[in-house]
């Protein structure tokens, strides 16, 4: 309890997400409301909970409104200090600027603005004050939470492979496994195990984004590139550096504690329906952190605050939320739902298992289950809405529902033909501009500036590491979107004599091979590039009969091995498209020729062998 | 002086903090600081005169009581202070003028003050204004001090605060001393979960006579775990019981001795959840129940049923997320608190004495000035 008091917590306010940009573009993400209470009032509760006497919190965007909701709610217990950055915060440019101020003596907590817990973290501050005692060469404490596999509050991003030194709590490997179909765990796990007599390799682990850094962190940022989050890249760049002395360590959180990742929608509204169900208590609304909404409980009511109506005689089923200055009307059904501030639900409507976000006007009867709604979107009468996302559109007084999919069992993937004809059906192009920029399209667009101002192919890679990191993306992903977009540049050249076009592509493979291989690590990322080869011939047409070349052209970059083609020509792909008869036609010569060639090698050494005996 | 002012408030944000977070330790303690608190008050020269006092008294008792409403010694400790402030006012003729019962947040959650309320009728509103509780020296005190009356007034007030830190100071004592005849030889007496008052007494009465005490573990939090540990420690004969078997084994048992978190106007108790169990299964089987309690317990509220003072916890202690896997809907209500009618109490022992539950009022009338008996 001493100990925790001289550390300092530090925030960046990003969710590192883009996820709910659609539900609520002038919020930031921090004073996204669980339970109709912000995101950040869960986070400094847990601070003084922890004992923590100071927090800074690094923010970017809509620093005035966090700066606005830290004035006006102030804790008697811990001392608020908000940094406006200059750029978009990272844990690097956050951690860099607490050295320049002069403020990264000590140990400093970090934490992230967007998870509710109620873990005790007084344990692993005495783990981590020990460590430093017996002079441990550390960076930093990383804290988990074991969370079972099929838990609800998992979400996707949360699969994690961990590999830990069961003896001192080091950690050995840090793989976010969310998007793998294969880990490369097993050879690092056999080359390891030569030297480490007991390594454990964990899954059921989550991140829970709360680190103890020791000052030795300053050192190591330097000669880093930028890191947003302390994840896979970082901390496998520290574990497997000869270089880095100080190494990472894990503690792990056991107990009926609550955490939970508010990242993405499922972890959006599971949070909201655990925490009306007191899960992560006492932080809980109407316990500790003051809201003014009223909060019934299995019909034990729990708060009383704020100025909400019910009109009449309506059925209140399970646990559920009002905010101030809401009127229920009469005879409407209200079931395990958080419902927002200054919102109408209509007569005879029934919410169920929903997340109203404030501002919302239901008409009369209406059923809405599932759903989460977006501020200020109203429903007109009669509407039925399930499994959604309801947001509003632009500039018109109508919303757009966007279909939800929760994995908690439940297929909800199902037709889209229950709404009613009040809705307009979600477009594509209407997604197209709610979302961001792709991955390719960005690395499209690197590679064609350099192109255009003729910088160094090197000068590509550095910038494309930047996404990567930023984005979490995959080696094979790189790999993918840069081949496909180098491709897509040249043939938007406009060349039209084909042979000329080969030529081109030829020279172009060459000077981009070495980038490319950079990101070929594993198997796994040539049978990719393999793919977007494919990709690319079906693309353009003009292309078609050019495949083998393509192949060819790989092969001599050193980027596909032999083996590579031979098990792409040899596996037997169900449903392939119609192109790929005329792939395998095309590239037969010249995959005879690698087989040719691997066993006139194979029998050359045999006879050598043969000789020498 | 002004630092010294100062200091006084900060103690009482940084208790008020606690008491929310749970955190202020047990009830003798938090209420041993809360009296410290008022007394510096008293002795400062923060206030002027009775009325301010008063004002004063009532705005620091209700942040101390808005912290956790559900600790009720903290508001009846209030109270007693006001009905001491009420009774030398009188004693020493200071006047007190005091603002009628009004329509605030404070009493919306004593549904009968919504009727009862003469002022509701007339729709008076009075506003307490909030008083600066750092003040400047006024040269008001200069007169201030010269006045025998209000001398007497202060020292009065000074002594009797000092009577109930006593009072709380040594309410484990006095508890064990009433307690002391309650005990003979052989007896086997059951109790439920962790008390430090309990355990005070229990420590007490081994010395003079051998008994077997029963401790039932009062689950999810499984207090009781830790008071057998804390009695077996002592050298008490101790059998920890599973809270399910609480009724098959209570035909074996002579008497049932729990500790409260109140006792209410009623002479009804709330307590922890759980003892409810206990006190039914005893009064099927005719077994006294007797409960130990702290005057600075006695609360002046009335409870209904067990959801009008209640609190609900997380699920996680019963149903944890191992256990719950494939994300089916269970909805888990652990409440906290049990609310236990009169009926099924035999004695309450305070540090005062033994009283039973239709007298238990008198101490109400005697603790509390009418004023205060109805309000939160």
């Amino acid at each position: 309890m001493e100990d925790s008091q001289n550390l300092q917590a530090v925030m960046i306010a990003d969710s590192f997400t883009e996820e709910f940009k659609s539900l609520n573009l002038s919020e930031p993400s921090c004073l996204m409301p669980v339970v109709n209470i912000p995101l950040i009032s869960y986070t400094v509760e847990f601070l003084i909970f922890n004992h923590i006497k100071k927090l800074t919190i690094y923010a970017y965007e809509h620093y005035d409104k966090i700066s606005s909701h830290i004035v006006s709610h102030k804790k008697e217990n811990i001392e608020i200090v908000l940094v406006k950055c200059s750029d978009k915060p990272s844990v690097t440019s956050a951690f860099k600027d607490m050295d320049r101020m002069d403020q990264f003596k000590s140990d400093i907590l970090l934490i992230n603005s967007h998870n509710i817990t109620n873990i005790d973290i007084s344990e692993a501050i005495k783990a981590h004050e020990k460590r430093k005692k017996d002079d441990v060469p550390m960076i930093m404490t990383k804290i988990f939470f074991s969370v079972p596999l099929e838990s609800r509050t998992r979400s996707k991003e949360d699969l994690l492979l961990i590999v830990e030194d069961c003896k001192t709590n080091q950690i050995m490997k840090y793989e976010s496994i969310a998007d793998k179909k294969t880990s490369n765990v097993n050879e690092f796990f056999e080359f390891k195990k030569k030297y480490h007599s007991e390594l454990d390799i964990r899954m059921d682990l989550v991140d829970c984004d709360i680190d103890i850094v020791s000052p030795a962190l300053v050192s190591i940022l330097e000669e880093h590139s930028n890191y947003e989050q302390f994840r896979d890249d970082f901390i496998n760049n520290v574990t497997e550096s000869e270089i880095i002395v100080d190494k990472i360590f894990l503690y792990e959180i056991r107990g009926d504690k609550y955490f939970s990742r508010v990242n993405s929608y499922q972890g959006y509204f599971q949070t909201c329906m655990d925490v009306i169900q007191r899960k992560s208590f006492p932080l809980s609304p109407g316990e500790i952190i003051d809201s003014s909404s009223f909060i019934e409980y299995r019909s034990l009511i729990i708060n009383q605050q704020g100025s909400c109506q019910f009109k009449g005689n309506n059925d209140k089923i399970g646990s559920f939320c009002v905010g101030d200055k809401t009127v229920v009307d009469f005879l409407a059904t209200i079931k395990d739902s958080c419902i927002g501030p200054s919102s109408l639900i209509g007569e005879m409507s029934v919410i169920t298992e929903s997340i109203l976000y404030g501002n919302n006007t239901i008409g009369q009867n209406c059923s809405i289950s599932n759903c989460i709604l977006a501020p200020g979107v109203s429903i007109q009468n009669d509407a039925v809405i399930s499994d959604s996302l309801v947001i509003n559109k632009d500039g018109e007084n109508s919303y757009e529902t966007i279909k939800l999919v929760y994995s908690n069992g439940k297929n909800l993937d199902g037709d889209d033909t229950d709404e009613s004809d009040l809705i307009e059906d979600e477009t594509d192009e209407d997604s197209d501009e709610v979302f961001e920029v792709t991955f390719e399209d960005e690395v499209k667009a690197i590679i064609k500036r350099q192109r255009d101002e003729d910088h160094q192919v090197d000068s590509v890679r550095v910038e494309v590491n930047s996404i990567k990191f930023s984005k979490h993306k995959s080696n094979s992903e790189c790999v993918n979107a840069i081949f496909v977009g180098l491709i897509n540049i040249l043939m938007e050249s406009g060349e039209e004599d084909i042979k000329k076009m080969i030529g081109t592509i030829h020279t172009n493979i060459a000077n981009y091979a070495e980038l490319i291989q950079n990101y070929l690590i594993t198997e796994n990322d040539q049978a990719t590039l393999m793919e977007s080869i494919e990709k690319c011939c079906i693309d353009h047409p003009s292309l078609n009969s050019g495949f083998h070349l393509l192949l060819q052209m790989c092969w001599k970059g050193k980027l596909l091995s032999d083996e590579q083609i031979i098990k792409w020509y040899e596996t037997e792909v169900v449903n392939s498209h119609e192109l790929r008869a005329k792939f395998l036609e095309l590239s037969k010569g010249f995959v005879d020729h690698l087989k040719n060639q691997g066993e006139e090698s194979d029998e050359e050494e045999e006879e050598e062998s043969e000789e020498s005996d | 002086m002004a630092t010294a002012r100062k200091g006084g408030m900060d103690l009482l944000s940084e208790l008020t903090s606690n008491i929310k977070r749970d955190r202020a330790g047990g009830s003798k303690a938090t209420a041993q600081k809360i009296t410290k608190i008022f007394a510096d008050v008293i002795a400062s020269d923060m206030w002027l005169n009775a009325t301010e006092l008063m004002k004063l008294i009532k705005q620091m008792g209700a942040k101390l009581i808005a912290a956790d409403p559900m600790a009720f010694y903290i508001g009846n400790i209030v109270k007693r202070i006001a009905h001491i402030i009420r009774m030398q006012s009188n004693n020493c003729n200071v006047p007190l003028y005091e603002e009628k019962p009004k329509e605030n947040e404070e009493n919306l959650d004593n549904p009968l003050m919504e009727m009862d309320s003469l002022n509701f009728l007339i729709g008076e509103e009075n506003k307490l204004d909030e008083i600066p509780l750092v003040k400047t020296a006024s040269s008001m005190n200069d007169t201030r001090a010269k006045d025998p009356a209000y001398r007497d007034f202060k020292s009065n007030l000074e002594e009797s605060l000092l009577e109930i830190q006593t009072d709380i100071e040594e309410a484990y004592g006095a508890i064990s001393f009433h307690c002391r005849e309650q005990f003979q030889d052989n007896d086997t007496v059951l109790t439920i979960g962790y008390s430090s008052t309990v355990l005070e007494l229990f420590k007490d009465a081994k010395e003079k006579s051998d008994f077997t005490v029963v401790v039932a573990e009062n689950s999810p939090e499984n207090s009781g775990k830790t008071m057998q540990k804390r009695l077996s420690s002592l050298g008490i004969k101790t059998i920890l019981l599973a809270d399910t078997s609480i009724f098959s084994y209570m035909s074996k048992i002579n008497k049932v001795i729990i500790s409260t978190r109140a006792i209410m106007a009623d002479g009804g108790l709330i307590t922890d959840a759980g003892v409810e169990l206990a006190v039914l299964a005893a009064d099927y089987h005719t077994v006294p129940v007797i409960v130990v309690s702290a005057l600075y317990k006695l609360t002046p509220l009335y409870p209904f049923d067990n959801t009008t003072y209640n609190k609900i916890v997380s699920p996680k202690t019963v149903l944890n997320s191992k256990e719950c896997k494939f994300g089916e809907k269970v909805d888990v209500i652990v409440a906290k608190y049990d609310y236990i009618e009169p009926e099924y109490i035999s004695l309450y022992i305070t540090n005062v004495g033994c009283h039973t539950p239709h007298y238990i009022y008198r101490e109400f009338a005697e603790y509390y000035s009418k004023e205060e008996l109805h309000k939160v």
